[in-house]
C-alpha cells in the first residue's frame, strides 16, 4: 500500500517542476521532459524500485485511455473548421505518414540491416499503443517501438513549435497538424497548453496518421523485405 | 439541520452527478472503440475508435457537448501529467536503447523534423485562401525542397 506515495510523489515533483519552468523562458524549460529526467535519475541512482513506481503509477497509465477519448471535445469544437479543410488536412497527414516512415527507413537503412530494429522503427511517429499493434503485426519489437515512439513524441513536444516558427509556419491549424503528425500524443499535450486550435488539429492528425500507419505499415514492411534479404 | 445541510450541497451533488456522468460517458465510448477493436482486429487501439465514434456521436447531435465536459476537461488539463510515468518507462528500455542509440537518434531526429516541416507547410499551402500567386508559390516551393536537401 505504501508504494502508492508514488502516484502522489509523481504529482507532486510534476507540479513542483512546472511552478519553476514556467518562470523559465526556454523549450528544455519543459515540466514532462524534466519529471521524466528526475525519476529516471532517482531509479537510476538510488536503490528505490522502478518496478514499485511502476506499479503505483498505473492509474495514470490507465486514464490515458479516457483522455486520448476525451480528445474528442476540441475536435468537436472545431468542427466548422475541420469540415472546410477536410481535403486538405487529409492529404497533409497521409503525406506526413509516408514521410514519417519513408524518411525513417530510409536513413537507418544505412546504418543497419537489421529487421526488427527497422520494422520497430517503422511506426515511430504514432501513439504508443498503435505502434507497439502495428510493431506486432509486422515483425517488428513492441517494446522497442514503444521506447522509440516516447522519445519521438519527447522531441517533437520540446522542438516542434520552435522549429515550426522558424519556418515560418505561423497557422495555427498547420502548426497543430504537423505536431500531431510528428510527436503523436505527447505533441498533442504540448499543442493543447500551447492553443485551442493547436490542440485540435493535433489530435485530428495523432488519429488520422495513427490509421493511415496502421493500413500502409504492412506495405512498408513488405518493400523493406524486398531491399533486405538474408 | 440535516435538511439545511443537504439544501447546502444541492449545487455540489448535481455538480457531482455531472461529473459521474460525463465519466460514464467516456467510458462508454472507449469500451465501444475496444470492442470495435476487437471486432475488426486492426491494429488501432480502442482509445482511437473510442475517440471516433464520441466525435461522430457529438457531430450528429446525439450527445450534447455539456454532458462531458466536467471529466473531459479535468482529464485534457492533466494529460502531460499522465505521461510522466510513461516517458519514465524508458527505464525498462535501456539495454535495447543503449545497442540502438545511434541509428535510433539520427532517423528519428531527422524525420520527426522533416514531418513538422512538410505538414506544416503543405497545410499552409493547401489552405492559401488567397488565390494562389504562381511566383510566391514556386518561391516557396524551392525554399522547402532547399529546407528538405
Amino acid at each position: 500500500m505504501i508504494i502508492y506515495l508514488y502516484l502522489l510523489i509523481t504529482v507532486v515533483v510534476f507540479i513542483g517542476i512546472k511552478r519553476i519552468t514556467s518562470r523559465v523562458n526556454s523549450p528544455l524549460a519543459n515540466p514532462l521532459l524534466i519529471s521524466i529526467m528526475f525519476f529516471i535519475a532517482l531509479f537510476s541512482l538510488s536503490p528505490l524500485s522502478y518496478q514499485d513506481y511502476a506499479l503505483a503509477n498505473q492509474p495514470f497509465i490507465w486514464l490515458l485511455e479516457p483522455a486520448v477519448v476525451a480528445l474528442a471535445v476540441p475536435l468537436f469544437t472545431q468542427l466548422a473548421q475541420i469540415r472546410a479543410n477536410a481535403k486538405a488536412i487529409i492529404i497533409s497527414c497521409s503525406v506526413g505518414v509516408i514521410i514519417a516512415i519513408s524518411s525513417c527507413l530510409a536513413i537507418a537503412v544505412l546504418f543497419t540491416d537489421d529487421r526488427v530494429l527497422l520494422l520497430s522503427l517503422l511506426p515511430k511517429s504514432v501513439t504508443s499503443p498503435i505502434a507497439m499493434a502495428v510493431a506486432n503485426e509486422t515483425g517488428g519489437l513492441a517494446s522497442l517501438a514503444a521506447a522509440v515512439v516516447i522519445a519521438v513524441g519527447l522531441l517533437g513536444a520540446l522542438t516542434g513549435f520552435g522549429l515550426l516558427k522558424r519556418f515560418n509556419i505561423s497557422n495555427a491549424q498547420a502548426q497543430g497538424l504537423a505536431i500531431g503528425c510528428s510527436a503523436h500524443a505527447i505533441g498533442t499535450a504540448k499543442a493543447i497548453e500551447v492553443g485551442p486550435t493547436q490542440g485540435a488539429f493535433s489530435s485530428l492528425a495523432l488519429v488520422i496518421s495513427g490509421i493511415v500507419t496502421a493500413l500502409v505499415a504492412p506495405v512498408f514492411a513488405w518493400l523493406l523485405g524486398i531491399f533486405i534479404t538474408y | 439541520m440535516i435538511n439545511n445541510k443537504l439544501l447546502l450541497n444541492k449545487t455540489t451533488i448535481v455538480s457531482a452527478v455531472k461529473l459521474v456522468r460525463s465519466a460514464a460517458i467516456l467510458l462508454l465510448f472507449l469500451y465501444l472503440g475496444k470492442g470495435l477493436t476487437y471486432l475488426t482486429s486492426l491494429p488501432i487501439s480502442g482509445s482511437i475508435f473510442g475517440l471516433l465514434l464520441l466525435f461522430s456521436a457529438l457531430s450528429l447531435r446525439l450527445i450534447p457537448l455539456s454532458y462531458l465536459l466536467p471529466t473531459a476537461n479535468i482529464l485534457l488539463n492533466y494529460i502531460t501529467l499522465f505521461f510522466v510515468p510513461v516517458g519514465v518507462g524508458l527505464l525498462q528500455y535501456t539495454n535495447l536503447l543503449a545497442e540502438f542509440w545511434l541509428v535510433i537518434v539520427i532517423s528519428s531526429v531527422v524525420s520527426t523534423f522533416a514531418v513538422l516541416i512538410s505538414v506544416g507547410w503543405l497545410y499552409q499551402k493547401l489552405t492559401q485562401k488567397l488565390p494562389s500567386n504562381l511566383s510566391q508559390g514556386l518561391s516557396q516551393k524551392s525554399a522547402c525542397s532547399r529546407v528538405e536537401k
